[in-house]
């Protein structure tokens, strides 16, 4: 948390310095949901701007779909949107944008273009992705340590890589930590919609937790609410994710993996204010505090000391690279967890 | 007279009754005792439940509460105390440091240990322990890692100084293998600058490929063996870096405190709920105890009002209508005693009923009896008035007899010698003259002797005469005693200055009286005339005073007074006796006696006789400024002369 206030006055101080360049910087971020507050995700992303704002007195427009129609077409007259009102770097937040952002820029060759967690046209487009299989693995050893029947769950939401990513990882951490565990998980869909079905989210949850599963961490983003619920009601603990979600049940939540949307988002916009911006793809993981875990007085009394050590160590033996995750991408298939079939 | 008095027939006295007022005037006291007793428990009862219910309120409650906020208190002191200590990097300030926050660590241990009795929950407990040996093994791990932090920080400090001064003096390298010295230095100091275990870790790696063709260029000695020793340098910075991770992360736990603080303050709110919960339920206690207390009271009251009007129905308004009929039975009216009901009020009026119809009767007889006495009272009077007249007339025949028999005596020899000489002269007897003389003389004498014995007579019954008509005299008036008293001592100087003596008035003025003034008019010249003709029978000449003084507010004083002889003992009783007389020649014995018949009849008054023989007497005459209103009637009859 240090590390990141320090850096964050850091580039603080670099965004006033270059101020007079950016002059004609006019960033805006596109969002696929209006409901921005029950995700946290959007939530962090939208947070992550509201901070450059401030410490830069630099006005950076928020575009929201408006709706529940969750289509290309949707979300690239979004950014056509943004981009008719002046915007000249468009900043997507989350994967559904990483085929319309790719056709409009192709469109708009001079405008910058960055796609946070997702991956899209590396040659015209900036994309920033998380190494969520980190904080994956911490959160899977932490359930590991946590756990006293020797299963966990996970609840994923929209089936795809990213998400498989989550479980791989997961496995990975807590196979590390516990090599015997068994290590439950599930999808909530094929569509955009399992980010937001709690109520299908909470059904998987209750047969993971009455397969034996006492810890489940969850990437379902809003649809997630279901499955810390369902383990609080059911006594066990829920691992959150993408922000802390601790707070939500207090005392059931372990812990939540954080995915430093808002320090992506900042870090897009200062680079592009500054000039900085280039395509390609960046990594955000530990070493770089875009992932993390939330620690704070709901749960710190659910962590125990030992286990917080370990985790530190583990945190460090990453960093160093000592510990290498596995990454999933659909390519390899995740050799900690058999993803070709959920567990029933 | 006893023959007069009815005796009075005794009726039983009325029977008793039940005492039942007694038993109900005592039941009623037993019964508003045991009342008062009640409620006297039931508030004794009601306040020890109170009291004792406030107790835990103010014993456990509140005090846990108090302890709950020290507690936090604590807390936060120890979180900046612990904060503080992660950001000292020397190893006595660390000690010095953890010893504060290991003290604050015991008295938060002690605080909650204190609390633990009066939490809300075992479980509450158990999370606050739990956090607190966290806290312990976090402190334990933070000393530990600052400890080792400052060892390995000293350690690398050292080890830079030398690869510093090693780089700033390349000259002291071999020149062979300077070069390769250089590369692996800069290595080194790439190492000692990184913030990225990962990259240390490459370097070290080139460092290690490289330190093999250092050992064996470099000559044996101290530098060669710097470069061995050096190559530890990379895995101590990591060690750094992890150490320092590890800090960050404590930095980071100690969230625990403020988990803590939340736990406490939770614990507080329960605390303070339940205190206000407590004060609630204290208050609907007290609320509810009022009730209960007030209805108790109005309870009281309601019984207590009803057993007074029961009292006042039962009791008190027939006690006071039964004193009023007794009053009023008292006074003479006649009011029915109210005898209703069978209790003591029915017999105290049965038993004064019974009283007053006794007194009555005998009161009644006692009348009667009166009545008759009177009535009998009377007769004797009538009869002590004829025997009055009786004696009086006797009296006055004896008194008569003598003149009228000396008058018979002499007429009848006068007549007889008229008769004589008749006779003689119609025989014509011869008869000198002589004889005829002598006859003719002893005719007139006895002519004389029956003409002297009748004027006695007719003088005996003017005399009496005149006390009946003063005693008919009953003109009453307004006057002037003393006027009065001026005008009898006018009247009889004449006659005083004619027996030579002297008459002498004192007249102190009493004011006007009311009362028969031609009575006291005759009374005083017959006293006067009295001391004319008795009074200085062997002294000469004296005086004579008449007084007239006021004596008090109803009578005053009239005095007639002499020097003369004094009357003797053995006349002075019978002074006023009627034909009581000392000189036969002089007066007739009616003076005095009617003069106090007067006085005591008419008058209303006193006669007082003060008298020595040889200094003269006094009558004193007492009389009522208001003369009574009786008649004569009684004035022979109420007279008792030798009463005087």
């Amino acid at each position: 948390m240090d590390l990141l206030i320090r850096a964050l006055s850091w580039l603080c101080w670099v965004g006033l310095a270059s101020a007079a360049w950016a002059a004609d910087y006019r960033p805006a971020l596109v969002f696929d949901t209006a409901a921005v507050e029950s995700s946290g995700f959007n939530r962090e992303a939208l947070d992550g701007a509201i901070k450059f704002q401030r410490l830069h007195e630099l006005h950076v427009a928020n575009h929201f779909l408006p709706g529940k129609t969750r289509g290309e077409s949707e979300l690239a007259a979004l950014i056509e949107t943004a981009l008719s009102q002046g915007a000249n770097h468009v900043i997507a937040i989350g994967f559904p944008f990483e085929s319309p952002i790719a056709v409009a820029a192709r469109r708009h060759p001079k405008v910058h273009f960055t796609l946070i967690d997702g991956t899209s046209d590396p040659a015209r487009i900036q994309n920033i992705v998380f190494r969520e299989e980190e904080g994956a693995f911490l959160m899977g050893a932490l359930a590991a340590m946590a756990s006293t029947r020797g299963r966990i769950g996970f609840v994923g939401g929209m089936d795809i890589p990213l998400i498989r990513r989550f479980a791989c990882g997961y496995a990975q951490g807590a196979r590390h930590v516990a090599p015997g565990i068994e290590t439950l998980w599930a999808m909530n869909g094929a569509t955009l919609e399992a980010f937001f079905d709690a109520a299908k989210a909470a059904k998987l949850a209750t047969m993971q937790i009455e397969r034996g599963a006492d810890v489940v961490f969850h990437a379902a983003g809003a649809a997630g609410l279901g499955v810390i619920e369902t383990a609080a009601a059911r006594g066990v603990k829920a691992i959150g994710v993408d922000s802390n979600q601790n707070g939500l049940a207090p005392g059931h939540v372990l812990s939540s993996m954080l995915k430093r949307m808002d320090v992506a988002v900042y870090l897009a916009l200062r680079e592009g204010r500054d000039g900085l911006w280039q395509p390609g793809v960046r990594q955000l993981g530990l070493r770089e505090t875009g992932i993390d875990w939330a620690l704070d007085r709901h749960n710190v009394g659910l962590i125990e000391h030992a286990w917080h050590e370990r985790l530190v160590d583990l945190h460090f033996a990453i960093r160093a690279e000592q510990i290498r995750v596995f990454r999933y991408t659909g390519a390899t298939p995740c050799p900690h967890l058999d993803l070709t079939q959920p567990t029933q | 007279m006893n023959a007069g008095i009815e005796p009075v027939e005794a009726d039983p006295p009325p029977t008793q009754g039940g005492g039942r007022v007694v038993l109900f005037l005592r039941r009623g006291l037993v019964a508003l005792a045991i009342l008062v007793l009640i409620e006297a428990v039931l508030i004794a009862t009601l306040f020890g439940y109170l009291t004792a219910n406030q107790q835990t309120l103010a014993h456990e409650a509140i005090p846990a509460l108090i302890r709950a906020q020290d507690s936090a208190r604590l807390v936060r002191q120890l979180e900046s105390e612990a904060r503080a200590l992660l950001a000292v990097r020397q190893s006595f300030a660390v000690e010095a440091r953890l010893l504060q926050v290991r003290v604050l660590t015991d008295q938060l241990r002690h605080a909650v240990g204190e609390a633990q009795a009066t939490l809300a929950s075992a479980g509450d407990t158990r999370a606050l322990t739990g956090k607190l040996d966290a806290w312990e093994a976090l402190l334990g791990s933070i000393d530990q890692i600052q400890r080792r932090q400052i060892a390995v920080g000293e350690h690398l400090h050292d080890q830079m100084a030398a690869v510093g001064a090693l780089q700033q003096r390349p000259a002291q390298i071999p020149a062979a293998t300077r070069a390769l010295a250089l590369q692996a230095l800069g290595q080194l100091s790439a190492a000692f600058a990184s913030d990225d275990p990962a990259e240390i870790r490459t370097l070290e790696a080139r460092y290690l490929l490289d330190l093999p063709g250092l050992r064996a260029t470099l000559p044996p000695g101290a530098l060669r063996e710097h470069f061995v020793v050096w190559s530890a340098s990379f895995a101590d910075r990591v060690e750094s870096l992890r150490l320092e991770q590890h800090l960050e992360q404590a930095n980071r736990r100690l969230v625990l405190l403020e988990s803590l603080v939340t736990d406490l303050e939770a614990i507080a709110q329960t605390l303070s709920q339940r205190a206000q919960h407590e004060a609630n339920a204290a208050e609907q206690r007290l609320l509810w105890a009022s009730v209960v207390l007030g209805s108790v009271i109005l309870l009281g009251i309601a019984l207590t009002v009803l057993g007074l009007r029961m009292v006042d129905r039962k009791i008190l308004r027939r006690l006071l209508r039964l004193q009023r009929a007794m009053q009023a039975r008292v006074q003479g009216e006649a009011r029915r005693i109210p005898l209703d009901g069978d209790d003591e009020i029915a017999d105290m009026g049965a038993s004064f009923l019974h009283f007053v119809e006794a007194v009555e009767r005998r009161e009644h007889s006692l009348q009667q009896n009166i009545e008759h006495l009177n009535r009998a009272r009377a007769s004797l009077v009538e009869a002590e008035k004829l025997a009055s007249l009786g004696s009086l007339i006797a009296v006055l025949a004896h008194e008569l007899n003598t003149p009228i028999g000396c008058a018979v005596t002499t007429s009848s020899t006068a007549a007889d010698e008229a008769r004589g000489l008749q006779r003689k002269i119609s025989e014509g007897e011869a008869i000198g003259r002589k004889p005829m003389l002598q006859t003719l003389e002893k005719i007139a004498s006895c002519a004389r002797l029956a003409e002297t014995s009748l004027e006695r007579t007719a003088e005996l019954l003017a005399g009496f005469r005149d006390i009946a008509a003063s005693q008919r005299d009953k003109k009453r008036s307004r006057f002037n005693p003393a006027e009065l008293v001026a005008r009898v001592g006018q009247t009889m100087q004449p006659s005083i200055s004619f027996a030579g003596h002297q008459l002498k008035l004192d007249l102190i003025d009493p004011g006007a009286v009311d009362g028969y003034a031609g009575a006291l008019n005759q009374v005083l010249m017959q006293f006067v005339d009295n001391a004319i003709k008795h009074a200085f029978g062997q002294h000469g000449p004296g005086s004579i005073t008449l007084r007239c003084l006021p004596d008090d507010e109803d009578n005053f004083l009239i005095e007639v007074a002499d020097n003369g002889d004094g009357i003797a003992d053995t006349v002075r009783p019978r002074l006023f006796e009627p034909f009581f007389t000392t000189t036969l020649n002089k007066g007739t014995g009616m003076g005095l006696y009617a003069a106090h018949t007067l006085v005591r009849g008419r008058c209303g008054g006193e006669i007082e006789v003060q008298s020595q023989l040889g200094q003269g007497t006094v009558f004193r005459l007492r009389l009522p400024r208001n003369a009574p209103d009786n008649g004569a009637d009684n004035a022979l009859a109420g007279s008792d002369p030798r009463a005087a």
